[in-house]
């Protein structure tokens, strides 16, 4: 059902041994590096192309972004400076919403009360854009770091706590009646039945968290310090300077994929028996 | 690599669109918590007017920017258009892409990278480049919510079409099939559950790119009105459209789930 690779395909049925089926060229391992080789190759010169025609003001070809790399990333060490600064905000936010996130959700899903006094705005920051608090928190605690901190806190805190709810409302009912008839404490029960089957859910609302964390780093970046890789995003814009904003974007793409890749791995490593509990609650 | 996401992004979906209970005590609970935090906030609210803020001053600005100078209407609808637009045309785009993409193996081998990594990557970096390529009107707020629900929609809906149970599908193969006639009678149906998720994390995803490129880019628009409010330390206005947002964005996941439960009967939550 979630199969990790594009090249298998669970619908049509494993090719008979009779050698009647041959499995077509697109769908053996050359041939989808082919047919990736070929779609990058499109891409970067069509890119190229383009941007060779057009206005150097508004875009730049992949060649222009290249030299452009070297120059902020190799030349001067602008580009590091900046992913740097930016990755240490969200990291700290990021690292608050983990335990708080879970915490509060761990509360709600065990206990029917709090979720019914607390449902009513979880739902709602959850479904609110947080870019429309953001005039408020400048108001509340002004423009510095602190304002970082908490944007991207509150973009991935919510993600975190309702998979959690969900977590810790579907564990196993045999679990929970083994250890009730082991007389275990709600302590012990939470310890070594509840947060174990929780895991898989917790680390699924890490997966979308980061992406929201991306999100709140930018946001904070762009709209209130003007810092970090989104205010070389914003800077080089207003200057016209395409390809350094090209590059930045291409460093936060892989900044993005190498986050989510990280996520994974810790997941395989730290439950190598979950592969499927993401798909499994939906 | 990002089915994972998209799973998470779907077991989130679902476990907001189940949280229904009509449980007396529940009800209560709800209600009194609500009523608690706002007499809270009355009281705290008028000494700390600047930051917080009070109930009755709010619903007060309520009045004054939805009737008396009709502002946030009109910001409302601005940012409304190119909302809906550009959400139909994502819807649209996106499907098709998704479905296609899950039939077409070339296509998918071929297009899936990109796609993961634009999913991957907050599109609202692209904002600032967007100003200079389609300047700061419509065509900004169509672009930017296209991107923003694209790509969930494309790879939720690939996921889904291929979610599609074995044994349908061989019904479908056993009475001879068309391509065509099992995508419409097994692929589509099978999907659709899929198909609201992703719509649902587009709605969403598209209410904040546009918010957004309002706010970066000083459009007009309910981005704008935040913003200015927000500068001019207006706080009881301020949470005016910022609760107008909220109840939108719940409401469009509503207004969802109450198709899916029209389009879908035969899915019992």
């Amino acid at each position: 059902m979630t199969q990790a690779s594009v090249d298998v395909d669970t619908r049509t049925p494993a090719p008979a041994e009779t050698g009647y089926e041959r499995i077509p060229f697109t769908e053996t391992k050359l041939g989808v590096w082919v047919i990736r080789a070929g779609a990058l190759a499109v891409v970067l010169l069509g890119w190229e192309l383009y941007g060779r025609s057009t206005n150097p003001a508004l875009f730049a070809p992949f060649s222009a972004v290249v030299t452009e790399f070297v120059d902020m990333a190799i030349v001067s060490n602008v580009l590091w400076v900046a992913a740097l600064d930016s990755a240490r905000a969200m990291v700290v936010g990021f690292g608050i919403a983990i335990p708080v996130g879970i915490a509060v959700g761990l509360a709600i899903g065990r206990y029917r009360t709090v979720e019914y006094v607390l449902d009513p705005y979880i739902s709602f920051l959850y479904a609110l854009p947080m870019v429309v608090l953001i005039p408020l928190l400048i108001i509340w605690i002004g423009i510095g770091t602190p304002a970082r901190i908490i944007i991207v806190f509150l973009e991935c805190v919510f993600p975190i706590i309702i998979n959690t709810i969900v977590g810790s409302k579907t564990v196993n009912q045999r679990l929970l009646d083994t250890a009730s008839s082991f007389c275990a404490t709600e302590r012990q029960t939470i310890r070594t039945v509840v947060i174990p089957s929780m895991f898989p859910y917790i680390f699924t609302g890490i997966h979308v968290a980061v992406g929201a964390a991306l999100v709140g780093m930018l946001l904070a970046e762009m709209l209130v310090v003007l810092r970090g890789l989104g205010g070389l995003i914003v800077t080089a814009s207003n200057a016209y300077q395409p390809a350094r904003v090209m590059v930045t974007l291409l460093v936060l793409v892989a900044e993005s994929l190498l986050l989510v890749g990280f996520i994974k791995w810790l997941r395989r490593k730290l439950m190598p028996w979950s592969a499927e509990a993401s798909a499994r609650t939906a | 690599m990002t089915q994972d996401l998209a799973q998470s992004e779907i077991a989130l979906d679902h476990a907001r669109a189940k949280e229904k209970r009509s449980d007396r005590r529940a009800l209560l609970l709800r209600i009194l918590s609500i009523v608690v935090v706002l007499i809270l906030w009355e009281i705290i609210g008028r000494q700390y007017e600047l930051f917080l803020s009070y109930p009755l001053a709010v619903l007060q600005a309520a009045w004054e920017v939805l009737v008396v100078d009709n502002e946030l209407l009109v910001a409302f609808g601005e940012t409304l258009r190119g909302y809906a637009v550009g959400y139909v045309a994502a819807m649209i785009l996106g499907t098709m892409l998704g479905y296609l993409m899950s039939y077409f193996k070339v296509l998918d081998v071929a297009l899936g990278p990109y796609v993961n990594a634009l999913y991957a990557t907050p599109r609202i970096a692209l904002i600032p480049l967007l100003v200079l390529w389609v300047g700061i009107g419509f065509g900004m707020r169509f672009t930017i919510v296209i991107l923003s629900a694209v790509f969930p929609i494309i790879i939720t809906v690939r996921d889904g079409a291929r979610s599609v149970a074995d044994e349908f599908l061989d019904v479908a193969r056993i009475f001879v099939a068309g391509g065509w006639r099992t995508w419409r009678t097994t692929i589509l149906p099978g999907s659709l559950p899929y198909v609201f998720s992703a719509l649902r994390i587009g709605a969403q995803r598209s209410l904040i790119g546009i918010i957004v490129a309002e706010t970066l880019a000083a459009l007009t628009g309910t981005g704008r009105i935040i913003q200015d409010y927000g500068q001019f330390f207006q706080t009881d206005r301020l949470l005016v459209p910022i609760f107008a947002i909220g109840f939108f964005s719940i409401f469009m996941t509503g207004a969802l789930n109450f198709i899916q439960r029209r389009v879908t009967p035969w899915e019992r939550r």
